[in-house]
């Protein structure tokens, strides 16, 4: 469930926690140890566990078979994995990729607007876009993706309605707007609810970021002749990169795994094995496919992905706080 | 995209607090303006949904759309709360049911979270104990794995017990994600109550347990508050697991227990025609806990409450 | 109210070498105000904190009224405390910070708001009883730190440092109050402070700790004028005692060309000990500058005037006196009206009677 889930914590004041004052034993010293144990335990089962038996299962073949009897499962080593390979690997990945670089790129672009926006207009205005944003953000995603679907239905859709009033149908060159005929404009649509939902914690975040910078830079490159446009490479976007770097890696960890809006609008068309982006993929191996070894397998591959990319950016998100 | 994080907590935050900014400039119209525009447009989806729920079926099912509805009614609400549900060929349990279900998931999750959590926090954030760095940072890393992740080897996990389609076993599922969030939130929390106010309470006749009761209970109310709204909105809003883990009607497994979102994702399905105008009343009263939350949480963040108490 | 008292009282934290507090052997009577009193790292507040039972006791006891608290938590030890912070509850209103500790005590209710409005007319606190303490001055928080340990009637009353957040001119007037109140409620004092005047005008009687070991309890003007060793001595009085350590021949002692003769008692103390060098102490009213044709007979010291104080009631001369190997500083008192400039040679004379000697390598007073 790629959306409703918590991000990082390291953040802007929310850095590593200090050692606390040492408790001089006025406790048993059994005490932390009691009170953390639950937790722990809970966690243990329930990330950690899964964790590693997802790594176990992947190098087995477990089927519906062992699923259902509990019987033997075979060790067939790295065979899922070639078959991945083999097979779906490179297309799914290719369209995640443009779908990430889609929706991730737009979020980031839009939220930096909206930020910026934000900081210049009258407080009303910024207050109003603040609740709407908010109640944007609360929409769940199926729901989201549900009024989309609507939103760009066919017949009855509001969007070929504005097309057609403004006279833009014809440039689509989609045969009476089908939306759901053609995998790039489904994943497109997926792709927009995403942004769609993404967007509020992005801005409002941006927002706060871009509050910290002094208002003097501004002036002094305004002193200088800059234009807006060399004010935002000069100053805000270096002093936001921190900021953008984090919130990018978000991005990309939960677009990744998105599977709600695909799988919403999956359901509409039935173009499904064409729109399949990695968070659909490792469902569809696993749980409609039956297969739950390499389900496992898609999912250790995915994971292996975030961390890369997930180490290289916070690799350079700590070298720039040691500069 | 997620609900919320500690950094959008501290982002919804600041933004509320905008109007407190000291030396503001003017601000500029074609901004405000512009302002104005975008936010038409982000509100448009949800605008929408709020008038379709209230149009009668034949006016949703009319080109051009009403932009504003002609027609007012309560004909989708009803037909939302029907017992037998929506649609002629699929039966499947009423709405009702499927939030009652709802509910149910996301309250447990709170609570058992809440509790569990809380004992945690203290611990990690009063006492210096050997292991206390290491469970910090497996909390930053269970942090970091994708929720999506985990569904194969869970639902498996499950399997293998017995636990499969039931309640108890969604809720188990829910706190994974939940857990370190509010840990490590609570934490932070905790540690900002200055322990001299611990101290004063010991002195004042307060044995530890009724210091933490009394003192720093009520001090760590707004975390508590959040962290609660956070695990219930993401018990709330998901579909994945809801499906896979307790099923809908009609799969292999034979079970009729659903949870709203999955109830919702079930009205769109090729075989038919979409109700619309239920699918949006219903949509409506689903979103509503979770939008009525988030507006509760962002003005209450940007109180302080340990301000004053002790002089800094 | 009771004593207070520290038997062998140590607290070491584990993993460190030297404990905080070392073998604290102190007795604070009935109604007593006592001051702890020591530089940072002392082990003053980690003394009261294990009075409070908020710091272990590693070795030693405590007893309050007689009855050993040792491991008692805090709120079996009938002790109120007022801490630096004030630590007072930010959730609650004044009037609740008040009546906490009676709550606590499971007093009823009429009870509880008479005690509370007694203390808040005491202390000039009842418009602010409605209030939250984010609302309050720093000088109200603290009044309210002390009128939650006035409600509770205790055997003894705790403080520590709590001035020291205040402004100079709040910390003065408030001095004098927390005396005031303290004759007027006769309770047993313990109170911490770095600042030695506090010590001085507060305390019937003044602990002086450096490094977790008690160097001297005595009343203000004993430690003032017989000051047990050379910390003490160093401590107590501001300005500071002049000490130079010096060369003793036998009888006096040589500062640069001028030998001055020490106490009866202590150059008998120096010699027995056979020391060649001994530490001088003598205070800056011990010293005065007189005029060149005087002809007292008085041992005098001259020197270049290097700086002037003149706080207008008092003044003070920094002077650099010829001495070995090194020149040496001294301050001396004068008289405001009639300051000499800087640069000028002067000289002061020395009241010999007034001298204190210490041993060189001990510390140790000589003499009486």
């Amino acid at each position: 469930m790629s959306g409703d889930e918590p991000p990082a914590p390291a953040g802007p004041g929310g850095a590593a926690p200090a050692t606390p004052r040492a408790q001089r034993r006025l406790v048993g010293r059994w005490v932390p140890y009691a009170l953390s144990s639950p937790s722990l335990l809970v966690l243990a089962a329930i990330v950690g566990f899964p964790l590693v038996f997802c790594l176990v299962i992947s190098f087995q073949e477990f089927g519906g078979y062992q699923l259902v009897t509990g019987g033997p499962t075979i060790w067939v080593g790295f065979k899922n994995y070639q078959d991945l390979f083999t097979g779906q690997f490179v297309p799914v990945l290719v369209r995640t990729l443009f779908f990430l670089i889609g929706t991730v790129g737009a979020t980031l672009v839009i939220g930096l607007g909206m930020a910026m926006l934000m900081r210049r207009a009258h407080t009303w205005a910024r207050i109003v876009l603040t609740v709407v944003l908010v109640a944007v953000w609360a929409v769940p995603q199926i729901t989201a993706a549900q009024i989309f679907i609507w939103i760009f239905d066919p017949v009855y859709g509001v969007a070929n309605w504005l097309l057609s009033a403004l006279h833009l149908g014809s440039y689509l060159s989609l045969s009476h707007n089908q939306w759901y005929n053609y995998p790039i404009s489904v994943l497109a649509l997926a792709g927009t609810v995403v942004v769609w939902g993404a967007v509020p914690f992005v801005a409002i975040t941006l927002f706060a970021g871009l509050l910290q910078i002094p208002e003097e830079l501004y002036e002094a490159a305004r002193v200088d002749g800059a234009g807006w446009l060399s004010q935002l490479r000069t100053i805000t976007v270096p002093l936001l990169t921190p900021i953008l770097l984090l919130l990018g890696v978000l991005s990309v960890i939960w677009d990744f795994n998105v599977y709600n809006q695909v799988a919403v609008l999956q359901n509409v068309g039935g173009i499904s094995n064409q729109t399949t982006i990695f968070g659909v993929w490792a469902y569809d191996v696993g749980f409609v496919g039956n297969n739950y070894g390499a389900g496992a397998a898609v999912t250790m591959l995915g994971v292996l992905l975030l961390c890369i990319v997930t180490g290289a950016a916070v690799r350079m998100m700590v070298r720039g706080t040691r500069t | 995209m997620t609900t919320l994080g500690p950094m959008g907590v501290e982002g919804v935050a600041a933004a509320a607090r905008v109007t407190s900014v000291r030396r503001r400039r003017h601000g500029s119209t074609p901004a405000s303006v512009a302002l104005l525009v975008i936010s038409g447009i982000w509100l448009f989806p949800i605008y929408y949904m709020l008038i379709d729920a209230f149009k009668p079926n034949n006016d949703l099912l009319h080109y051009p759309p009403q932009l504003w509805p002609a027609q007012w009614t309560l004909a989708n609400f009803q037909e939302a709360f029907k017992v037998n549900g929506a649609g002629p060929t699929v039966p499947q349990p009423s709405f009702l049911t499927s939030l009652f279900v709802s509910a149910v998931v996301a309250l447990v999750v709170v609570a058992f979270s809440m509790a569990v959590s809380l004992f945690a926090s203290l611990a990690v954030a009063r006492f210096n104990f050997r292991g206390r760095g290491t469970m910090l940072v497996a909390l930053l890393v269970a942090q970091m794995v994708p929720f999506a992740s985990l569904l194969i080897p869970i639902f498996i996990e499950l399997n293998k017990v017995g636990l499969i389609a039931t309640i108890p076993a969604l809720i188990i599922a829910y706190v994974a994600p939940v857990l370190p969030f509010t840990i490590w939130t609570l934490r932070g929390f905790v540690a900002s109550v200055p322990v001299d106010i611990e101290e004063a309470a010991l002195t004042d006749g307060c044995s530890r347990l009724s210091a933490f009761w009394k003192v720093i209970l009520p001090l760590i109310a707004p975390g508590l508050v959040a962290t609660s709204i956070f695990a219930f909105i993401l018990a709330w809003n998901d579909y994945v697991y809801a499906y896979i883990i307790l099923g809908n009607s009609g799969t292999v497994f034979g079970q009729t227990e659903e949870t709203a979102s999955v109830w919702l994702f079930g009205l769109i399905n090729p075989s038919r025609v979409t109700p619309w105008g239920e699918l949006f009343a219903a949509s409506l009263i689903f979103t509503l806990p979770v939008m009525i939350f988030f507006l509760i949480i962002q003005r209450r963040l940007a109180a302080g409450l340990t301000a004053g108490a002790v002089k800094t | 109210m009771a004593n207070v008292e520290y038997r062998q009282a140590t607290c070491t934290y584990p993993g460190m070498s030297a404990p905080a507090v070392d073998a604290l052997d102190l007795v604070v009577e009935d109604g007593e105000f006592m001051v702890l009193v020591g530089p940072s790292g002392s082990g003053k507040s980690t003394a009261l904190r294990m009075l409070a039972g908020l710091e272990m006791v590693s070795s030693g006891e405590i007893l309050i009224g007689d009855r050993v608290v040792t491991g008692a938590p805090p709120k079996a030890r009938d002790i109120a405390m007022v801490f630096q912070s004030y630590a007072l509850y930010p959730h609650l209103s004044v009037a609740d910070n008040l009546a906490f500790p009676l709550k606590q005590k499971g007093v009823s209710e009429p009870e509880r708001t008479q005690r509370v409005l007694e203390a808040a007319r005491l202390l000039e606190l009842e418009p602010l009883l409605d209030r939250r303490p984010r609302q309050l001055s720093g000088g109200q928080r603290q009044r309210v730190a002390m009128g939650r340990a006035i409600v509770r009637q205790p055997q003894a009353f705790l403080m520590d440092e709590p001035l020291s957040n205040l402004d100079a001119k709040l910390r003065v007037q408030t001095r004098a109050e927390i005396a005031a109140l303290q004759i007027r409620l006769g309770v047993t004092t313990v109170y911490v402070t770095h600042d030695q005047v506090e010590a001085m005008t507060l305390g019937h009687r003044v602990a002086v700790l450096r490094d977790g070991v008690l160097q001297q309890c005595d009343t203000p003007r004993r430690l003032y004028e017989h000051p047990c060793n050379v910390f003490v001595a160093g401590f107590v009085g501001s300005p500071a005692m002049n000490l130079d350590r010096l060369p003793f021949d036998g009888t006096v002692v040589r500062v640069g060309e001028v030998a001055v003769p020490l106490p009866g008692a202590a150059a008998s103390a120096a010699r027995q000990a056979g020391l060649s060098e001994v530490v001088l102490g003598l205070r800056p009213d011990a010293l005065f500058p007189v005029t060149a044709g005087d002809s007292n007979g008085a041992i005098r010291l001259s020197g270049e005037v290097h700086l002037v104080e003149d706080t207008g009631s008092d003044a003070w001369v920094h002077l650099n006196t010829p001495g070995s190997p090194a020149p040496l500083r001294l301050v001396a008192r004068a008289d405001a009206r009639h300051l000499p400039s800087v640069g000028e040679r002067i000289s002061v004379a020395v009241r010999v009677a007034e001298a204190h000697v210490f041993n060189p390598t001990s510390g140790l007073r000589l003499g009486d």
